[in-house]
């Protein structure tokens, strides 16, 4: 070791020896005995280790774990808040379960309107229309059926349309699952 | 809720892992660990018991609802953790007040007019520890856990927030600071 490596490590780490880095301890005690200079730089500064050492903690007050095992218990919940956000909230699986079935009693009566209402399914309208081609030639009867044609693809829209808003709005209502990146 | 005496043998990231589920017991064990480590590392920032033992009560309470934030197996002890957690707690605490100094120059005096030998110590660690508040902040931390409470370069610097060269020259520059300072007192050094 040389005098300005000691002296570098002295004024970081001070004079206990066990402080230094990667550094036997015996040999900078070597050091220390073959150096003079070495010597007298680590007395001084076993001397400024002596004085700030004196420098002691008083002890806390014996109450203060107690304080705030207090103040803890009080909030039993605090800690395990984490855990919350990592469950679904118990009110959605009701909200769920009851929207669910909503949806499904509404397709039902959905269903059952849409039968009742004397609009063509899609293979009667087929066999209608293939009906009216053979009489195409007849303006008056074309516009007719073109017209009927119409009339029941706007009826199934309509419908449809309106079995989507209805579920739109209902699973707007629907309590999203929490997110369990946004904690 | 009076505290309990025995320390279980379970591992620090056991206790937190525990204390993040909201177990009280595991946090009362933690806290018997560490407490007198913060409250020595609050003290020597803050010199003043009030001010010390209201920096470690606001540590525990952190501790107990921040536990879920402290991941497992990124490297950091959960002991560097704690510090880091009262290391800022002490720079909050010194942003919202300013360190009164009045109260430790009075024990000084008062010191000096005594003669035995514990009170002259009480007077010498007195100096110290206003010495020790004269440093700039980065200065005071960096010799407090690293001189006083016995972290390594590596450690002092994850809590700190910096690298281990600026912990040496912290270091450097706190020793030379404080020998200086506490050669102005006759007797002292």
């Amino acid at each position: 070791m040389k005098i300005t490596q000691f002296k570098k490590m002295l004024s970081i780490h001070g004079a206990d020896l066990s402080r230094w880095d990667d550094i036997d301890p015996d040999s900078i005690k070597g050091f220390i005995a073959s150096s003079e200079q070495a010597a007298a730089l680590y007395k001084e500064a076993q001397a400024l280790d002596s004085v700030i050492d004196s420098f002691t903690v008083p002890d806390a007050d014996p109450v203060l774990l107690d304080r705030v095992m207090n103040r803890i218990g009080g909030q039993p919940e605090m800690a395990a808040a984490t855990v919350h956000h990592i469950k679904p909230k118990k009110s959605a699986q009701p909200m769920m379960w009851g929207g669910a079935a909503f949806a499904m009693a509404a397709a039902v009566i959905l269903f059952v309107y849409s039968t009742a209402v004397p609009v063509p399914s899609v293979p009667d309208v087929n066999i209608f229309l293939a009906e009216l081609d053979s009489i195409a030639a007849e303006d008056f009867a074309a516009q007719e059926i073109i017209g009927l044609w119409e009339l029941a693809e706007a009826k199934v829209f309509q419908d449809n349309e309106a079995l989507e808003k209805f579920l739109d709005e209902l699973f707007d209502e629907t309590e999203a699952e929490p997110d369990l990146w946004e904690l | 809720m009076k505290a309990s005496k025995a320390l279980p043998d379970r591992t620090d990231e056991d206790l937190m892992d525990a204390i993040a589920k909201g177990d009280h017991e595991s946090f009362q064990i933690l806290a018997q660990r560490y407490m007198k480590l913060l409250y020595s590392v609050a003290f020597r920032l803050f010199p003043q018991k009030p001010d010390a033992e209201d920096i470690v009560q606001e540590a525990l309470l952190r501790i107990w609802s921040k536990a879920h934030l402290w991941k497992p197996g990124t490297g950091a002890a959960v002991s560097t953790w704690l510090y880091r957690l009262t290391y800022n707690i002490c720079i909050d605490h010194k942003r919202r007040s300013k360190q009164s100094m009045t109260a430790l120059d009075e024990n000084i005096t008062d010191g000096r007019r005594r003669a035995d030998k514990k009170l002259q110590d009480k007077q010498t660690g007195a100096l110290v520890a206003k010495a020790l508040q004269g440093l700039p902040e980065r200065q005071r931390a960096a010799f407090v856990l690293c001189h006083y409470q016995g972290l390594s370069n590596q450690e002092a610097a994850t809590v700190t927030g910096t690298s281990v060269k600026a912990i040496e020259a912290l270091l450097v520059r706190a020793r030379q600071a404080l020998r200086a300072e506490l050669q102005k007192h006759k007797g002292v050094l």
